[in-house]
């Protein structure tokens, strides 16, 4: 009895080392700035997912810059050799923060026309005489036009809001959607806006994830829709207006929308931004962003880069004629026709 | 025969047949009031530290604190004759860790976690105050990861189920007067189900998260050690409690390490009735 009391025991006891088979730790990194740059670059390994996409080679990356962090670096100089690393992806949603400062990267946006002076259009085409509901500003346009405008789509506006102005405009040749400098935002505010311009389920695109550390490792796209709201609906013709500034939730407003028969894409291509960007922290504090989840177009293309304006209505408006947009008169022209 | 006599005799059969019924319900009573079974309670606080990766979150571990409030209830299985070597255990707990990175201490996580498990053990005496029981156990389990870095990814949702199998030794001593029972109890989930998100996937494809496991991809592990000082008709619980669950899926890896202080009241929970009294008390866990 006693020889299988002490079997018992021997086997109980070979069951705690087990666990250090299964129990990993995170010892390949330290915290400091060597370490900390290595989790930086790690998290975008193996997160990022628009290496191939971008044509970036990211192990050249780290080549360069690695030999730039050393042990004698203040936290500011640390932080701009980061930033400028994680730069090299030119994506708005790539981004490094710390108390003192945000990293940007801003090519998106640099060296394109501003497309949008808010001014103007308070003051030639409004007469300052606009309402408000939330994060909206209409108005009803001599032409028999109606017009919203939607500066960010972090600012909410509910279905009773959209309800009033979709009655006022009941009547109207057509409506413009001007979401100029709109650099995103709640996606869920996409589809409860896009969903008042069908009277259809419709395909917009399609969505997949990263399923493994590799570069290429996704999953099978799948389709996302755009399902009509159950009430007021406005399917007579609709123009959105965009600009480079339009960016992220905005982009895909845009990409939703350009799907629908009845809306024409007016202005200059959007800035992009098609990830959907989740965030790390590092273990000196430092917080990044970075995009994770491609999401697709109905022809299966990225749209990280922009999207174009319907064909034959890329226009720029010129910035120093203080008294038009020509972006906005061309939309008013198509509707009126 | 006539209707009123068809219907009499029937009646007269029916008076006969009720003493019989009444007889043989009260015989099969006899044999089922033999054994009392006392349901075994135990209330349970926990203390100590916890150890977690969730790398959809984050690819650095997090340490920091383990609270855990636990109950678990005992109780000798009845089986066919009323005798059986059975016993089902059920505990319930909740746990709450708050910590930071593990490396530097820097950022923060919290997860809240609950989780029940349901366990048959047969038992049986190897040597003289010394039991061991064993058998399988189900478990469930559900819960969240939170990080306070914001974005897309502020939490994950977590859901386990699995099958596996327990046992324990228990032993009764005294320490001067003081009669001790100590319990080691081990669990080995083996097979199972459980989410493990993909990077970046959002909230709305969690389904799409849902993983069959396995020793392949999976091994959890909870290892109990008690000392139970009978004080009275209660005993005060003190001992260690050891938690480990980790998962792999989709180059994902998901970990909750815990250790913790347990301080505790168990005791059986008995009916106060005179039907009791002839009896024979079946102890789920504590000898008499």
């Amino acid at each position: 009895m006693k020889r299988n009391i002490i079997l018992y025991a021997i086997a109980a006891l070979l069951t705690i080392p087990m666990q250090s088979c299964f129990v990993d730790d995170d010892k390949e990194f330290t915290n400091d700035n060597k370490g900390n740059f290595e989790q930086l670059w790690t998290i975008f390994d193996e997160y990022y997912c628009f290496f191939d996409y971008k044509n970036v080679d990211w192990d050249s990356i780290h080549t360069v810059y690695s030999p730039k962090i050393n042990e004698d670096m203040t936290g500011a100089e640390f932080f701009a050799v980061c930033s400028q690393m994680i730069g090299e992806l030119k994506d708005g949603h790539v981004n490094l923060y710390w108390p003192y400062d945000v990293g940007h990267n801003w090519s998106w946006m640099e060296n394109h026309p501003v497309n949008y002076d808010e001014r103007i259009i308070d003051d030639y085409y409004l007469n300052f005489g606009a309402h408000r509901a939330g994060g909206l500003k209409y108005a009803l346009l001599p032409q028999n036009i109606g017009y919203i405008y939607y500066g960010s789509f972090t600012s909410s506006f509910s279905n009773g809001a959209l309800d009033y102005i979709l009655t006022m405009f009941e009547d109207c040749d057509g409506i413009i959607i001007d979401i100029r400098n709109n650099g995103g935002g709640l996606v869920s505010n996409v589809s409860m806006l896009a969903g008042r311009f069908t009277s259809e389920r419709v395909l917009t695109g399609y969505e997949c994830y990263k399923n493994g550390k590799g570069h290429n490792d996704f999953s099978k796209p799948e389709p996302t829709y755009l399902k009509p709201y159950n009430g007021i609906t406005f399917t007579k013709p609709v123009v959105v207006l965009t600009n480079r500034g339009v960016y992220s939730a905005a982009n895909d407003f845009t990409r939703v929308m350009k799907v629908l028969p009845n809306v024409t894409i007016i202005g200059d291509t959007t800035g992009g931004g098609s990830g959907v960007p989740i965030n790390f922290t590092l273990s000196n504090g430092m917080t990044t962003r970075l995009s994770t989840q491609p999401v697709l177009n109905i022809d299966m293309e990225h749209t990280e880069f922009g999207i174009a304006p319907t064909e034959g209505f890329k226009v720029d408006m010129d910035i120093n004629n203080h008294t038009a947009d020509a972006i906005l008169d061309c939309a008013i022209q198509h509707l009126s026709k | 025969m006539d209707r009123l006599h068809r219907i009499m005799l029937t009646v007269v059969a029916a008076l006969l047949l009720v003493p019989m019924a009444v007889s043989a319900q009260e015989k099969e009573k006899e044999e089922k009031q033999e054994y009392y079974r006392p349901l075994f309670t135990a209330l349970e606080l926990q203390l100590g530290g916890a150890h977690w990766i969730e790398t959809p979150l984050s690819n650095l571990s997090y340490k920091g604190t383990n609270l855990s409030v636990g109950v678990e209830m005992m109780r000798a299985y009845q089986g066919k004759d009323g005798n059986s070597k059975w016993v089902q255990q059920h505990q319930l707990r909740y746990n709450y860790g708050s910590g930071h990175i593990a490396i530097s201490g820097a950022g923060g996580s919290n997860y809240h976690m609950g989780d029940y498990t349901f366990a048959l053990m047969h038992h049986s005496t190897v040597a003289p105050k010394l039991r061991l029981y064993y058998g399988f156990d189900l478990g469930a389990s559900a819960g969240m990861i939170d990080n306070a870095h914001g974005g897309n990814n502020p939490f994950t949702a977590k859901l386990d189920a699995s099958l596996g199998f327990t046992g324990m030794a228990v032993y009764d001593f005294n320490l001067g007067k003081l009669p001790i029972t100590a319990r080691y109890q081990m669990s080995l989930p083996v097979v199972g189900a459980f989410s493990q998100l993909h990077w970046g996937q959002l909230p709305s494809g969690f389904l799409n998260g849902i993983h069959f496991g396995t020793w392949k991809n999976r091994f959890d592990m909870t290892n109990r050690v008690h000392l139970d000082l009978h004080i009275g008709t209660w005993a005060l619980r003190l001992g260690y409690h050891n938690d480990i669950v980790t998962n792999y899926a989709t180059d994902n890896r998901y970990q909750l390490i815990t250790h913790n202080f347990v301080v505790g009241f168990a005791g059986d929970l008995m009916r106060w009735s005179k039907k009791n009294d002839n009896k024979i008390i079946k102890p789920a866990l504590y000898q008499y």
